[in-house]
């Protein structure tokens, strides 16, 4: 596939592109990574995402895809030669494609409260986020990864939270490792592969950028 | 073959797409109807997570989420094809799928709330419509072309549904004449017959909603 244009839409924080990223290193794709300014959105980007106007857009030889699972997908079937990131076995897939969902209806949004709610709003955001890790753990139980032996589906949607574990820490006055110890040495573990560690952020300039949102936002 | 159930509630969209797409695929199984008020083991034992329907029991193995059923039971059972093979037709499919699953079903319920709420759901509605309108059908009789597809299941509660809701929350905003290509798929949906033959009845589901609101 040595002619494919590959292009990445993205913003550096977002844990949605560091899981397209994460994908794109697993399989080895060639890509051009392109940083975009969500306040003055492109006009490449509202022409590759007219529905949304949201990172991450893969574009393919041209073509957009979004929605940051949705191309995960689509990057394991489009690049099926190499690492397959989903089971091949149809339940096995379905769990799969379960948790992951989980992880979308859960993950961000109770963080998401975590940093910008305060009180009782908060509390129960924290609460919920701490509950939803340990179901994830559960669902880990021995295995190294969630994909098993290796990085698969599940962990490419979870691990980029990871990086803004220590913002949602800091904002919410909790410690993740205390409640979850082994949510987070799994992270760990994630991040000693270097398809990980070269595709996630610093956990603290993601602090910074929350900081500057709160700020922006009037919650500091 | 090992068995299939499905439990499932009446009329819960939800349930009714897998069951589309089980007759569409000639797959037998058994229905279990579910009271949400009363929980029975069986669902709480087979989602555990989230506790909800409908819930697929595949030789003893539970899958959950309307969408994750359908794309296991397109894998397990591949006669009849419900999704392209095309991997960016997949992504389309797939994208078209997740807009209805986040501005769908769930926004047409808050019709039944008030004031700024209900406002709010009725202009997010047709954002939606005009929306899938413009971008998702173009010239295709259904989403995918010219056979019915996943994403033509996941719109499905449109076909019957939407029109109960407004009809009980006393809305008017699916008009034939502004939404022509979403009006002439609502009745090539209907017209196909494992569709026309599971549908809930119209008057039926007035007397549930009403009931329920």
């Amino acid at each position: 596939m040595a002619s494919d244009q590959v292009t990445l839409l993205d913003l550096w924080a977002s844990p949605f592109g560091m899981r397209v990223r994460l994908a794109l290193a697993e399989k080895g794709v060639k890509y051009e990574y392109s940083e975009q300014d969500l306040v003055n959105k492109s006009a490449l980007l509202l022409q590759m995402n007219p529905v949304h106007k949201k990172i991450p857009v893969l574009v393919h030889n041209g073509k957009p895809v979004c929605e940051s699972l949705i191309i995960v997908q689509y990057i394991d079937e489009a690049w099926k030669d190499k690492a397959p990131l989903l089971p091949s076995d149809p339940y096995q897939r379905a769990q799969s494609r379960f948790w992951a969902d989980f992880v979308d209806k859960k993950i961000y949004d109770l963080g998401r409260k975590i940093w910008t709610e305060k009180g009782e709003d908060q509390e129960a955001a924290k609460k919920g986020f701490i509950d939803s890790l340990k179901l994830l753990e559960g669902e880990l139980g021995d295995k190294p990864y969630f994909g098993g032996e290796t990085i698969g589906y599940v962990d490419i949607a979870l691990v980029p939270f990871y990086t803004w574990f220590y913002a949602y820490e800091t904002t919410g006055n909790f410690n993740i490792e205390a409640e979850c110890p082994k949510m987070i040495a799994y992270c760990k573990r994630c991040l000693q592969k270097e398809t990980v560690s070269k595709s996630l952020e610093d956990p603290k300039k993601v602090y910074d950028f929350v900081v500057m949102l709160r700020k922006k936002f009037g919650l500091e | 073959m090992a068995e299939v159930k499905l439990l499932g509630t009446w009329p819960s969209p939800f349930s009714y797409r897998v069951i589309w797409a089980l007759k569409l695929k000639g797959i037998p199984y058994e229905y279990f109807e579910e009271d949400l008020s009363n929980k029975s083991p069986l669902l709480l034992q087979c989602n555990p997570v989230h506790k909800k329907i409908p819930v697929l029991i595949h030789g003893g193995k539970s899958i959950c989420e309307s969408i994750v059923i359908l794309e296991y039971l397109e894998e397990t059972w591949p006669q009849n094809p419900l999704m392209p093979d095309d991997p960016y037709e997949r992504a389309l499919a797939r994208f078209w799928v997740k807009f209805v699953e986040e501005k769908g079903v769930a926004v047409w319920v808050k019709f039944f709330s008030s004031g700024e709420e209900k406002e709010k759901a009725m202009k997010d509605s047709l954002e939606m419509l005009k929306t899938i309108e413009e971008h998702a059908l173009g010239k295709k009789k259904f989403f995918c072309g010219d056979k019915i597809s996943l994403v033509d299941i996941a719109y499905g509660w449109m076909a019957r549904w939407m029109e109960v809701i407004e009809e009980l929350a006393g809305v008017k905003l699916f008009e034939p004449q502004k939404f022509p290509r979403l009006h002439a798929w609502m009745k090539d949906f209907k017209d196909e017959p494992m569709i026309k033959e599971n549908l809930p009845g119209h008057d039926e589901m007035l007397v549930y909603f009403k009931n329920k609101h």
